[in-house]
């Protein structure tokens, strides 16, 4: 087995993620190249407009996909490399899942508790005469100790979420992947849920990845990745600071990703601002690079204090 | 916490399974209805066919399937140990009984088990007895003289007294009372009856009797005991035939003439103690047990003993038996693999809703890290836990009503409650499985290869297995598995081509202008067309149903058809009069009688010396008059071919001879009673002129050359007139032909033949497996729409969202299994039209339908009917499913597409 022991590294790292699917003859690109670091404790957001590739990105977190190309690590476990075995002990006791729809966490005709044991009996990780006190902890901490007795059916959308996550948790994994846990609550419930997984992220030092496309995780969470077209596109990364009026502000700033090939991505504003397209100019500065239009017929009257590049849209592309 | 939450692995998968109690009460019931159905029918089947062999038994007569040894001579006085013989017959015949009881003993268990209580008589030979005064008006009487041990546990004299041993005197005798009035025979009268060597036997009647029982069948061994016979000789008075008993004890007066006395031994045969399922077997210890003659003590004038040949018709009647049982059971087996598929289909399909059913569940416990064996595993039991208890249930229950033994028993049973066991986890993962997207092809160029290459090896077979099959190329002994196992392969072969045809006829279809044709007609053959899913069960289940439905109505057809031409055959024409005799006379009002149109006597028949260079022959010589016979028998197909050759005059006599004669004679000449005959022309062995197998029928014109008495009719064919009532006219033609005649007419024969249970109980079957198959059809057709449901009402949601009329819905749902059950239906009723032709062959029918000639294939008035009924049965299945559907409510739909995707 390929776990990494010495638990140096980030727990979640992609590089060059690629993954194809093959319709009929046509291929689609979900993942293109994807790069993702998450390091140990952290909870990141992973946001991105339907059909950019969070789902399959998430599918092969949770060892139940493989990619086409590239290298994925989580929890110190290679998921390209990893034989069928490990894959199941892997998913056994070293992630855990929350799906957007209750159906998909939860079976129906098990209580908020016995789906706990459900997952204490699938995996056989936590010992037996551990596993009630393992349930009656968890569900406490995520506040649905009280109705550990009631059924899915007879939870609220909110109960159902902690109880999802309580189950994620069970066999006490060291990443805990989420995949819009909260789009189908409400604002009110899905901050309640989200603080759930604050909670437990800062007090279990779990590390979770949380792919949703509802801006207001972002307010949770510490650092926000955006993927476009099946790559990273942009981070955000959150911190609070004090003003000098004393008062606490959070601030935001929102950074390109550029991965090991020296590729980025432009916000689409950027480029629809100066008209970029096609071929665009390049220019290095001392402290900067600059991107202009590529359409443009007279050189810069800058152009030799740096050095000069051409660069194709489809080039960059291929 | 309460003991809920402490499920553990066990308990959860218990709970799942659970859930959904009536999908699995459903499928619980499928199997327990298959085992059932599976258990009983063997138990039926035997049933029937030990009816049908006891039936065939009953028909002959006690003293032909009874064993039985005659032999000249008296048995050698001497009493038993324990002969368990009324006290005054001890000591003369308890040797002979203990000796045939302690034979029985080393008999092979199967024959020692259908045989009665030995019984022994000796008779004197019948003689006329004639009354001391000449003249005096007494009928003309001729007296068999019996002395039977057991005589007096059968009889209860009722006038004068039993009569008893005499050292002097006339011997004493009784007799039935209506014998006595026949004979004009008074108590105490004493008549003499000569014997041979010059002997004048006197005798006199002590009393008359009645029997205990007069239905005891041991009195057909004393044919004119009860009743008295009429022999009747021309212009002579008639002479009055019958059996009186002497005392057992006095067997010493028959002991001094042994060579005037016969003594009879026989087992009665105890029918109700035979058994199809040992009827082979038996069939053997019988033959057997004749060809090993008993030794036994006998008194003969003979110098040399050969023993006690003990011969019976049985074990013939039961080798006929066998092969209409090993047909039955062969037909059985062939038409029970259809709606055993077909129930196996459903089976299947009813699992695949289970399984659709844990498919969160599976998922979910995956994504936790259940490895596939324990998920399986769970499945598995699952299966096992419906399969096997369901399996049990209805194949106990099977057991106990049908009342069936052996492995044979157990096989569907076994099957059905497998079929969960392996179709469960089957499917259950497969449906689980991801889809990595919902747009990617679930096959593969390699998976369509290897489809092509199934389908081709299918055919292959199914093409061997018929070629070998009409052919005719194997013998197997017993049920040939390739006959019973070619329906299933020529209907899968069916389903093969329907799952092709049905694409391409659909793409056809679709790429007509859609725009004429509505919404509906767009979205229902591109549906069809793009969403295959489960269609596969409905056309399997259609090819299969009416193929077997097809076939059992033709089959059915086919052996009644059978029995009709079989009856023809066997009576030769419309009426046919069997008597002892016929006068010139009766003949003549026979051909004057109202209704007749003409006659055709059969003017003798007598057994006659036959000899080939080989070998030696006794064949039976049939006199006919070519020109009558003819007549009589025009137009009918089944008629005995009289070439005009008959009739040459001179040279070899010219004779038509039985098939199984002609073979035996092949290129030999044949010399009969030292004539030389030609063989101009052969019949088929079993004829309406008299009851042998290797006969030859010669003109009248010729036949003093061959036989010395040309005139002793007894059997006459009457040919009737158009619109005469044949079962009047036979009763005046039997009323007209003196006693002991007998009348047969086509319809008669035919009547008795269905009398069989074998028939009763394959129509039974045939009937039974349309119904089966009808019902499983409906099943499968409904169940492939409610597993359809899901997707059918997501996008019903849409097309409701987008404006359409809920009554149009249905529509929808008929062409989710309209085009498959569309195609399949004439390649049901094709591969159904087929069977018989390829199996009927196969199969030896004439067990059946009587006769010797294979039935040819008739498809009946019902089997079009079979067509439109399966239609019907289809289309209610579609509307009640359509109806289901609409219960739907769109929101709730919409909201569990994502769950499911």
């Amino acid at each position: 087995m390929t776990v990494d022991t010495a638990e140096a590294g980030p727990d979640i790292l992609c590089a060059g993620l690629v993954r194809i699917f093959t319709a009929q003859g046509v291929e689609v690109q979900a993942l293109q190249g994807l790069e993702l670091r998450v390091e140990r404790g952290e909870m990141v957001a992973l946001v991105g407009a339907s059909g950019s590739g969070k789902s399959t990105l998430l599918t092969i977190l949770a060892g139940l996909d493989t990619p086409t190309a590239g290298s994925a690590r989580v929890a110190g476990h290679d998921l390209v490399a990893m034989r069928a075995p490990e894959r199941l002990e892997y998913q056994r006791s070293s992630v855990g899942f929350v799906w957007q729809q209750s159906g998909r966490n939860l079976l129906p005709y098990l209580s908020a508790a016995e789906n706990v044991g459900m997952a204490h009996a699938v995996a056989g990780v936590v010992p037996r005469a551990r596993r009630r006190a393992v349930t009656d902890e968890l569900l406490e901490l995520l506040t649905v100790g009280d109705v550990a007795d009631r059924r899915p059916d007879q939870l609220s959308g909110g109960q159902r979420q902690r109880v999802a996550i309580a189950v994620g948790l069970a066999n006490d994994p060291r990443v805990l992947l989420a995949d819009e846990p909260t789009g189908e609550l409400d604002e009110a419930t899905s901050a309640d849920v989200l603080a759930a997984m604050e909670t437990v992220n800062r007090e279990r030092g779990v590390t979770t990845l949380i792919v949703t496309h509802d801006p207001a995780v972002a307010e949770h969470v510490d650092r926000t990745v955006r993927i476009r077209d099946g790559r990273t596109s942009t981070e955000t990364l959150r911190t609070t600071h004090v003003d000098e009026a004393g008062r606490s502000v959070r601030v935001a700033v929102e950074y390109a990703v550029l991965d090991k090939a020296g590729r980025m991505q432009f916000p689409a504003e950027f480029t629809q601002a100066l008209g970029l397209r096609e071929r665009v100019r390049l220019s290095l500065e001392p402290d900067r690079v600059e991107v202009r239009p590529g359409d443009a017929v007279v050189p810069p009257p800058e152009a030799g204090r740096g050095r000069h590049r051409a660069a194709s849209d489809d080039g960059e592309r291929s | 916490m309460s003991a809920r939450a402490r499920a553990g692995a066990v308990g959860i998968a218990v709970r799942s399974a659970t859930t959904s109690p009536l999908l699995t009460l459903f499928a619980f019931t499928v199997v327990a209805v298959t085992a059932f159905i599976g258990a009983a029918t063997p138990g039926f089947v035997q049933r029937t066919q030990t009816e049908s062999l006891r039936f065939a038994l009953e028909r002959t007569a006690p003293a032909q399937r009874d064993f039985v040894a005659s032999v000249r001579g008296t048995p050698e006085p001497g009493a038993g140990r324990d002969p368990g013989l009324p006290a005054e017959s001890v000591a003369v015949w308890g040797g002979s009984v203990q000796g045939l009881l302690d034979a029985s003993r080393g008999f092979d268990p199967a024959l020692a088990e259908v045989l009665g209580r030995p019984r022994i008589v000796s008779d004197l030979d019948p003689a006329e007895a004639y009354s001391l005064v000449k003249n005096d008006g007494t009928p003309r009487s001729q007296l068999t003289l019996r002395y039977d041990p057991e005589y007096s546990t059968r009889v209860r004299f009722v006038e004068g007294r039993a009569p008893q041993p005499v050292q002097e005197g006339p011997l004493e005798f009784g007799l039935s009372t209506p014998v006595a009035q026949a004979m004009g025979w008074e108590i105490g009268a004493v008549r003499t009856i000569p014997r041979p060597g010059g002997i004048v036997q006197s005798v006199v009647l002590t009393g008359v009797w009645e029997p205990v029982d007069a239905s005891d069948r041991d009195w057909d061994h004393a044919p004119t005991a009860l009743a008295p016979g009429l022999i009747e000789h021309g212009l002579e008075l008639p002479v009055h035939t019958g059996v009186g008993y002497a005392a057992p004890a006095d067997l010493g007066t028959a002991a001094a003439m042994p060579q005037s006395v016969v003594t009879t031994l026989w087992y009665p045969l105890e029918v109700p103690a035979v058994d199809a399922r040992h009827a082979g077997e038996l069939a053997a210890a019988m033959r057997l047990f004749s060809a090993v003659p008993l030794d036994l003590p006998i008194v003969s004038s003979a110098i040399y003993s050969r023993g006690l040949a003990f011969t019976s018709t049985a074990p013939l009647t039961i080798t006929q038996g066998l092969t209409r049982i090993e047909s039955m059971t062969a037909l059985v087996a062939l038409i029970a693999t259809g709606p055993l598929a077909v129930a196996i289909v459903v089976l299947a399909l009813a699992t695949r809703m289970i399984a659709l059913r844990r498919r969160p569940s599976l998922r979910l416990a995956e994504a936790r890290g259940a490895s596939t064996r324990l998920r399986a595993g769970v499945l598995a039991a699952e299966g096992l836990a419906i399969g096997a208890t369901a399996g049990a249930a209805g194949g106990v229950a099977g057991m106990l009503l049908g009342g069936g033994d052996g492995p044979v028993v157990a096989l569907v049973p076994a099957l059905a409650a497998l079929t969960p066991v392996i179709a469960l986890p089957a499917t259950g993962l497969l449906v689980a499985k991801r889809r990595a997207r919902a747009d990617a092809p679930a096959t593969s160029p390699a998976a369509r290869r290897l489809r092509l290459l199934a389908e081709l090896a299918l055919v292959a077979v199914a093409a061997t297995a018929t070629v070998l099959v009409v052919s005719g190329a194997r013998s197997v002994e017993g049920v040939d598995p390739l006959v019973v196992t070619l329906p299933l392969l020529l209907a899968a072969v069916g389903c093969v081509l329907t799952l092709r045809l049905v694409p391409f006829l659909l793409a056809l279809v679709e790429r007509g202008s859609p725009r004429r044709r509505g919404l509906l007609g767009l979205i229902g053959p591109a549906r069809a067309h793009r969403e295959p899913a489960l269609r596969v069960a409905p056309v399997l289940a259609v090819v299969v149903g009416v193929a077997i439905a097809v076939f059992s109505s033709a089959f059915a057809a086919t052996v009644g058809d059978g029995i009709v031409s079989a009856a023809r055959g066997e009576v030769g024409a419309d009426v046919r009069i069997s008597a002892r005799y016929l006068n010139a006379d009766q003949l003549e009002s026979l051909a004057r009688l109202s209704g007749v149109a003409a006659v055709a006597p059969v003017y003798a028949d007598e057994q006659s010396r036959a000899e080939l260079p080989s070998a030696d022959l006794t064949v039976m010589v049939y006199v006919i008059d070519v020109a009558e016979l003819r007549r009589v028998q025009e137009g009918d197909p089944s008629a005995i071919a009289l070439p005009d050759a008959l009739l040459e005059t001179g040279g070899a006599v010219p004779v038509v001879a039985s098939q199984q004669l002609a073979d035996r004679v092949g290129d030999e000449t044949l010399v009969i009673e030292g004539r030389p005959v030609d063989i101009v022309g052969t019949a088929v062995s079993q004829t309406p002129l008299g009851s042998a197998r290797t006969w030859v029928a010669v003109d009248r014109s010729r036949a003093d050359e061959l036989l010395s008495t040309t005139f002793s009719p007894s059997t006459v064919l009457l040919d009737l007139e158009p619109g005469a009532d044949p079962v009047a006219v036979a009763e005046q033609a039997r009323l007209a032909s003196g006693t002991g005649a007998v009348a047969a007419t086509p319809a008669s024969v035919e009547r008795e033949h269905r009398e069989d249970p074998a028939l009763s109980g394959l129509q039974l079957i045939l009937l039974g497996a349309i119904v089966a198959v009808a019902a499983l059809l409906a099943l499968a057709v409904g169940m492939t729409l409610v597993l359809g449901a899901a997707s059918r009402d997501r996008m019903l949601a849409l097309l409701s969202a987008l404006g359409l009329p809920r009554r149009r819905e249905p529509a929808i749902v008929v062409w989710e299994v309209a085009p498959a059950v569309i195609v399949a239906l004439p390649v049901g009723v094709l591969a159904g039209l087929a069977l018989p032709f390829v199996v009927v062959p196969a199969l030896d029918l004439t067990g059946f339908v009587g006769g010797e000639l294979q039935p040819a294939v008739h498809l009946g008035a019902w089997t079009p009917l079979v067509v439109p009924g399966f239609l019907a049965v289809t289309i209610l299945a579609v509307l009640v499913a359509a109806f289901v559907a609409r219960r739907v409510t769109a929101a709730r739909t919409l909201r569990s597409i994502d769950e499911e995707g």
